[in-house]
C-alpha cells in the first residue's frame, strides 16, 4: 500500500519486514516476524540453525512466498517472484554454498540473467569488461574469461559478490560468507562490506561467528524458532546475552576436565605423505583421546583425515591401528579395521537424505544385521532406536533424513558410524554450520565416545573455540606439514594461529 | 596469499577448461585417424564420390544432432527425434499430395508440427516432472503410433512430392549436395544462437548447475521447454529434407535414427550431464559416425560389426566425458592456498 510512514521518521527504513509468516506444511518456519533495517547499516542476523534465517532470506529475495505479512523496500511493499526480480530492485543475496555455473566463464557467471546485449546478441566485450571492472573494484582481480571450474572456494565467493554488487545495490544479504575463507580473504570481504556501508548500502550479515559480528555489525537481530526475539544496536547486546537470546538458555563452550586415563595409542601415523598435498606427517591418537587438528582452510587437514580413511591413492608412510600396520587402500578396508570417517559435507557424503533415519543408521551395519542374506528388520529398528535415543536425534526413526535440520543430520551421520563401534573416529568439521546449542551436544557426545566408549578421535576443525574446548591435544597443520603438537594445557588461540600462519607465510 | 591462490586458480583452470578443449581436439584427431586408416585399407574411401556420400549422410545426422544438442545441453534427452522426423515428413507430404497449392508453405507447417511435438516433450519433462528418458521414450512411441494410424499402412509416393523438394534434394552447389550446405548453415546458426544470444547461454547455465539457475532466477521450465521446441522444429525440418530425398515415404521413415543422433552428440563431446559441449562438436560427431558407417561398409564388414564399433565409440566417448566431468568438478572443489612446495 505504501502509506505514510507512521513513525514520523522522514527517511523510510531501507527494508521493513512486517509481520512475515511462513509455514512448510506443519512446520512453522517464520511466525509474525517484524523488524527494520536502516539505510547503510550492517545488520547481523543471528539464530540457531532452524531459527528461520534462511527462510527469511528466501522470503526477502523472492525464493519463497510468505504466507502472511509483507516486505517493504524503501517504503514500497514488494513481492518478488524470483531472485532476478529482487536483483532488479537492488536486493541481492550471496548464499553459503556457491551457486555458480562451473562450465561457464567468470564473466558469464557474473552476467547471467542480466546480459549486456547489442540487438539480439550478447555483447561479450562489454560483459568481460564489466566483470573485470567489478572484480578489480572488489580488490579481488580474477581473469573474467577463465572457467569457474577451477576456482577456489574463496574465489567463487567473490564471483558471487561481484555479481551482486552493482551501482543500484540497495541491500546485500551475505549468508555465512566467511565459512570457507582464510583470515586474509575474510578481511578483504570486511573491506568490501565497510565500503558498501559507506556508500549507503544495507548489508544483512548472517553468521555464527561472534568476532565477525563484533567487528562489523551496527545492529543485531536475533531469531529463535521462527520468531523475532530482539533487534538492538550491536553495542547494547553483549555476547553472552546474544547467545542466551539465541538458545533461550546460556550455553558456553567449556572444557570438561577429564578424569579417565588415556590408553595405549590406537591410531599411529608415521611419515604420511601425499605428494603435493601433505608431507611427512607423524602423530598418534591414544585410546580415549580427542586430538584436534587446526590450521588454515586448505592447509591439508581434511586431506590427512581422508588419507587415513583410505581416500588418497598416492599415499606413502605408515599407518598403525592398535599397533597393527594397515595399508589405507580404501574406505571398505578401513571400516573393517574399525575406522570411521565423518565428512564435512554431510549432505553430499555423510547421509542419504532420501532414506529414513533407521535405514541411514543401519547402513554400515547391514551385514551384521542380516541372517542368510536377509535384513533383520526388527534388529535394524532396535539399533536405530537405541542410537536415536543415545544421540537425542529429533524425529522418529521412520522419518526421512531430508526432513531433519543440519544439526540432526549430523547426529544421524554420527550415529550410523557409531553403530559399527569403531575404534578410530575421524571427524571433519563436525559442527560446521550447526547452531550453538546442538554444537554443545555434539561436543558432549564426542567426549563420551572418547572417554566412555574408548575411541580415539581425530577432529579436524576450523572453529578454534571448539578445538580448545574438546581436544586433549592440538595438532597444527600449515602448508601440508605438521608444525605443532600442543598439549591442551599449552594451547591457546593465539599460539595455534601463530603456528598456522607462520607455516603458511613461508 | 592471493598470489598463491591465483596460481592455483590458473592450475585449476587447466584442470577444468583445458579438459574441455582437449576433448574437442580429441574428436578431430579421432576423425583424422579414422580417415587415414580407411584410406590405407580402401583407397576408394578417399575418392571424391565417396567423400561426398559421407558428407551427405553426415549432413542429415548433423542437423538432427544440432537439434538434439539443445536438449542434451540442459541435461535432458530427446529420444523422440526420429518419430518427429517421420511424423512430420509423412503428414506434410501427404498434405502436399492433396493440396499442391501449398508450395513452400509446407515448411511452415513442418515448423508448426515440430513446435507442437517439441512443446509436448518439454511439458512432460518440466510441468509433469517426468525424467526425460522416460518421457521421450513415451513420445517416441506415441508420435510414431500416431503416424502409423494416420498413414493407415499407405505410402506417400515420389510422384506426390512437390517437384521443388525433389530438385532441392538432388541439387548440387560447388560440387556438394545442397543438404551439406543447409547443414552447415543450420549448425552455424545454432552455434551463433548458443554462444551469442542470451537464451543460448541460459541453456548452458541451466545444464551446468540447475540449482544455481534457480537461485539466479532463471526459469527452468522456459529454458527446458524452449530447448525441446528448438529440437522439435529442427527435427521436423530435417524430416522434411530426409523425406524429399527418400521419395517413397512410409510411416517408418527415420525410425531408429535417435540412437545415431544421440551417438553423434555424445561422440562430439556434448556432455550427457548437461552444461558443456558445442553444436560444432555434435556436427563433428555426426561426421565421425558417418565416416565409421561408410568405411566399414567399404571394408565389407558385417552389419553387426558396424554396430559393435559404433557402440564402442559411444561408450569410449562417454567414458572420456566422465573423466572430463570429474576434472571439472574436482577443480571446482579444490581449496585455496595449496601446498606448492
Amino acid at each position: 500500500m505504501g502509506g505514510p510512514d507512521v513513525t514520523g521518521d522522514p527517511r523510510p527504513p531501507r527494508l521493513r519486514i512486517s509481520r512475515v509468516s511462513k509455514h512448510f506444511e506443519a512446520v512453522r518456519a517464520l511466525h509474525d516476524v517484524s523488524f527494520d533495517l536502516a539505510p547503510g547499516e550492517v545488520h547481523a542476523l543471528v539464530g540457531e540453525n532452524g531459527a528461520g534465517k534462511s527462510t527469511l532470506v528466501g522470503v526477502i529475495t523472492g525464493l519463497l512466498e510468505p504466507d502472511g505479512g509483507e516486505v517493504v523496500l524503501n517504503g514500497r511493499p514488494v513481492h518478488f517472484r524470483n531472485p532476478l526480480q529482487a536483483r532488479a530492485a537492488g536486493v541481492a543475496a550471496v548464499y553459503q554454498d556457491p551457486n555458480l555455473f562451473p562450465h561457464l566463464s567468470v564473466a558469464e557467471n557474473i552476467a547471467t540473467g542480466r546480459y549486456p546485449t547489442s540487438g539480439p546478441f550478447l555483447d561479450r566485450t562489454t560483459m568481460v569488461a564489466q566483470a573485470r571492472a567489478r572484480l578489480e573494484d572488489l580488490g579481488f582481480p580474477l581473469d573474467p574469461e577463465q572457467l569457474v571450474a577451477g576456482l577456489t572456494v574463496a574465489e567463487t565467493q567473490f564471483v558471487e559478490i561481484a555479481r551482486a554488487v552493482d551501482e543500484d545495490l540497495q541491500l546485500l544479504i551475505l549468508d555465512e560468507p566467511t565459512s570457507a575463507l582464510t583470515p586474509g580473504e575474510a578481511s578483504k570481504l570486511y573491506d568490501v562490506v565497510e565500503r558498501l556501508r559507506a556508500e549507503g548500502t544495507t548489508v544483512i550479515w548472517i553468521s555464527h561467528r561472534m568476532e565477525e559480528i563484533r567487528e562489523l555489525a551496527d545492529s543485531i537481530t536475533v531469531l529463535r524458532d521462527g520468531e523475532h526475539v530482539r533487534t538492538a544496536p550491536a553495542a547494547e547486546l553483549g555476547d553472552a546475552e546474544m547467545i542466551r537470546l539465541m538458545v533461550g538458555r546460556s550455553v558456553v563452550l567449556e572444557q570438561v576436565a577429564r578424569t579417565e586415563p588415556l590408553g595405549p595409542p590406537r591410531l599411529e601415523v608415521e611419515n604420511l605423505t601425499d605428494p603435493g598435498v601433505f608431507e611427512d606427517v607423524t602423530f598418534s591418537v591414544a585410546e580415549g583421546e580427542i586430538v584436534g587438528v587446526a590450521g588454515l582452510v586448505g592447509a591439508g587437514r581434511s586431506e590427512i583425515a581422508q588419507a587415513v580413511f583410505g581416500l588418497s591413492p598416492h599415499l606413502s608412510g605408515e599407518v598403525r591401528i592398535d599397533g597393527e600396520p594397515v595399508v589405507p587402500r580404501g574406505p571398505a578396508a578401513m571400516v573393517e579395521r574399525g575406522v570411521a570417517y565423518l565428512p564435512e559435507d554431510r549432505d553430499a557424503e555423510g547421509v542419504i537424505a532420501s532414506m529414513t533415519i533407521a535405514s541411514n543408521i543401519a547402513l554400515p551395519s547391514i551385514r551384521s544385521l542380516s541372517r542368510a542374506g536377509f535384513m533383520l528388520r526388527r534388529k535394524e529398528r532396535e539399533l536405530a532406536a537405541r542410537e536415536r535415543t543415545a544421540l537425542s536425534i529429533k524425529g522418529e526413526i521412520d522419518d526421512l533424513v531430508s526432513s531433519l535440520s543440519g544439526g540432526n543430520r549430523q547426529k544421524v551421520a554420527l550415529a550410523r558410524w557409531l553403530a559399527t563401534e569403531p575404534r578410530v573416529l575421524l571427524l571433519d568439521e563436525p559442527t560446521h554450520g550447526i547452531d550453538v546449542g546442538t554444537k554443545a551436544q555434539v561436543h558432549d557426545m564426542m567426549r563420551e565416545l572418547a572417554r566412555v566408549r574408548r575411541m580415539a578421535i581425530l577432529m579436524v576443525s576450523s572453529d578454534l573455540p571448539e578445538v580448545l574446548a574438546v581436544s586433549d591435544r592440538v595438532l597444527v597443520i600449515a602448508r601440508g606439514r605438521l608444525v605443532a603438537d600442543l598439549p591442551i594445557a599449552e594451547a591457546t588461540s593465539e599460539r595455534i594461529l601463530t603456528h598456522a600462519t607462520a607455516g603458511a607465510a613461508r | 596469499m592471493s598470489a598463491a591462490s591465483g596460481v592455483v586458480a590458473r592450475f585449476g583452470l587447466a584442470g577444468g577448461g583445458a579438459a574441455l578443449r582437449v576433448r574437442f581436439i580429441g574428436v578431430i584427431v579421432f576423425q583424422l585417424l579414422l580417415m587415414a586408416v580407411f584410406t590405407l585399407a580402401r583407397p576408394r574411401f578417399a575418392s571424391w564420390d565417396n567423400l561426398q556420400s559421407v558428407l551427405f549422410t553426415a549432413a542429415i545426422l548433423a542437423m538432427a544432432a544440432a537439434g538434439q544438442t539443445l536438449v542434451v545441453l540442459t541435461g535432458n534427452l530427446d529420444l523422440s527425434v526420429g518419430s518427429i522426423m517421420g511424423a512430420t515428413a509423412y503428414v506434410v507430404f501427404d498434405l502436399t499430395g492433396t493440396m499442391p497449392a501449398l508450395g513452400p508453405w509446407v515448411v511452415l507447417i513442418a515448423v508448426l508440427i515440430g513446435l507442437v511435438l517439441g512443446a509436448v516433450n518439454g511439458f512432460l519433462v518440466t510441468t509433469l516432472q517426468i525424467p526425460s528418458i522416460v518421457a521421450t521414450l513415451g513420445t517416441l512411441s506415441v508420435y510414431r503410433g500416431f503416424v502409423s494410424f494416420y498413414a493407415n499402412a499407405k505410402e506417400v509416393t515420389v510422384g506426390e512430392l512437390p517437384p521443388w523438394t525433389r530438385s532441392l534434394a538432388a541439387a548440387r552447389v560447388l560440387g556438394l549436395s545442397s543438404y551439406v550446405w543447409i547443414a552447415v548453415v543450420l549448425v552455424i546458426a545454432v552455434g551463433v544462437m548458443l554462444r551469442g544470444v542470451p537464451w543460448g547461454r541460459e541453456l548452458y547455465a541451466y545444464g551446468s548447475n540447475p540449482r544455481a539457475a534457480y537461485y539466479y532466477g532463471l526459469s527452468s521450465t522456459r529454458i527446458v521447454v524452449t530447448g525441446y521446441i528448438g529440437a522439435g522444429i529442427i527435427a521436423a525440418v530435417v524430416g522434411l529434407l530426409l523425406g524429399a530425398q527418400v521419395g517413397n515415404i512410409n510411416s517408418l521413415l527415420a525410425s531408429g535414427i535417435e540412437m545415431q543422433v544421440l551417438a553423434a552428440v555424445v561422440i562430439g563431446g556434448v556432455s550427457i550431464w548437461g552444461g558443456s559441449g558445442s553444436v560444432y562438436g555434435a556436427a563433428l560427431g555426426a561426421v565421425v559416425l558417418a565416416t565409421i558407417n561408410n568405411g566399414l561398409v567399404l571394408l565389407g564388414v558385417q552389419e553387426y560389426y558396424r554396430l559393435l564399433f559404433q557402440g564402442l565409440a559411444i561408450v569410449a566417448a562417454v567414458a572420456v566425458d566422465a573423466l572430463v566431468q570429474r576434472r571439472v568438478l574436482r577443480a571446482t572443489r579444490r581449496r585455496s592456498v595449496g601446498v606448492a612446495a
